[in-house]
């Protein structure tokens, strides 16, 4: 969680500082989509949406801090005979990315990009965990009307708890305004 | 170009450090109880559970690397003249104890109280049932999950005078294992 912090602090700090330069892009963006959970039997899928801020750096390199939240479906499961609900989760997390590319140019752009963020699970009158997350994705930037840019990703979450992990798979799509050149 | 030719092998670092952890997922394992009648004349009901009979234990016990939760299910009718409070006791081995107090000298309380009027039936909900665990229970349960797989259940209430029947009981583990 402090790490996560300090890693918020710092893409916050070089944020404004690149704010400021002229040839430094700034944008802010909402997405919304669908996520799943991956190879978890006791959680479900949901609708998820976020905020993110890009701010381009370098030419190679976009940082973006997050915040996303998903309601996951309950899961019914067959139990010896005796179907039984467990709650699904809602989950929060704010982190950074850090996005290897452009996320939009003159014509269609393709990016990977890497985060990490601490998330927030917690089940509906059960259990409540902040775990430290990463997230993995592909993105792909249409291009640009006038100072918009329409972002479509597929991304891995990847919540780790000592030795083992949730992960969490989730397609989403959303609508960037670029404050830059 | 050549400035970017670092990314393919920083990438293919990563995910190799976080590979361990990224092939894992959480899996039930569910051993059924079955019907239990539990009364006054037999006052004790145990079960022999072996989780090495579950497809999905053995199946994942290589790879295994903790537990992610536990719930004791199943629907429980008082079938006697007074409230009762059941409860789930274990031994980490297999054992044959046949009375209330022999259990509670020699097992450790897994689970329970769970309470049921006289005349009334209840079904256990998953919450309510992962919040019944004690520590010391969970903690041992925990431990035989992640050892032989093997231990024995009592089922009993306190208190000399009672009968209740569990339909449909199940113990289920989430288990977190190599895929």
């Amino acid at each position: 969680m402090k790490h996560v912090i300090a890693l918020m602090v710092v893409v916050l700090l070089a944020g404004a500082d690149a704010a400021s330069a002229s040839h430094i892009g700034v944008g802010l963006g909402a997405f919304g989509g669908y996520c799943a959970a991956v190879a978890q039997d006791d959680a479900g899928s949901g609708f998820i949406y976020g905020f993110r801020a890009p701010i381009r750096l370098i030419h190679l390199l976009t940082i973006e801090p997050f915040y996303q939240s998903a309601s996951l479906s309950d899961v019914e499961e067959d139990f010896g005979g005796v179907t039984t609900t467990i709650p699904g989760y809602d989950m929060t997390a704010f982190g950074a990315n850090a996005i290897i590319g452009s996320l939009g140019g003159a014509g269609i752009t393709f990016y990977p990009y890497v985060g990490l963020g601490s998330y927030d699970l917690e089940q509906s009158g059960g259990t409540s965990d902040t775990e430290t997350g990463w997230s993995f994705g592909l993105g792909l930037g249409l291009p640009p009307i006038s100072k918009f840019t329409i972002q479509i990703r597929a991304e891995l979450d990847m919540l780790v708890e000592d030795s083992s992990s949730r992960k969490f798979g989730q397609i989403n799509a959303g609508l960037n305004y670029n404050f830059g050149h | 170009m050549k400035k970017s030719r670092w990314i393919v092998p920083a990438l293919a670092l990563a995910f190799a450090a976080v590979g361990c952890i990224l092939t894992t997922g959480q899996f039930f394992v569910n051993f059924d109880l079955d019907n239990i009648t539990v009364s006054t004349d037999s006052q004790v009901a145990s079960e022999y559970v072996d989780l090495n009979t579950i497809s999905a234990y053995s199946d994942h016990k290589d790879q295994l690397e903790g537990v992610s939760d536990l719930a004791v299910l199943g629907t429980i009718f008082n079938t006697g003249a007074t409230g009762i409070d059941v409860q789930v006791w274990m031994t980490p081995d297999s054992t044959g104890y046949s009375t209330p107090s022999q259990v509670t000298t020699n097992a450790t309380l897994l689970w329970g109280p769970f309470a049921v009027s006289a005349g009334d039936s209840a079904t256990i909900g998953w919450v309510e049932s992962t919040k019944l665990f004690s520590s010391t229970g969970k903690s041992m349960l925990i431990d035989q999950v992640k050892g032989d797989g093997e231990f024995t259940v009592y089922v009993i209430s306190p208190g000399t005078n009672y009968s209740f029947d569990v339909d449909n009981g199940v113990l289920v583990v989430v288990i977190e294992a190599g895929l």
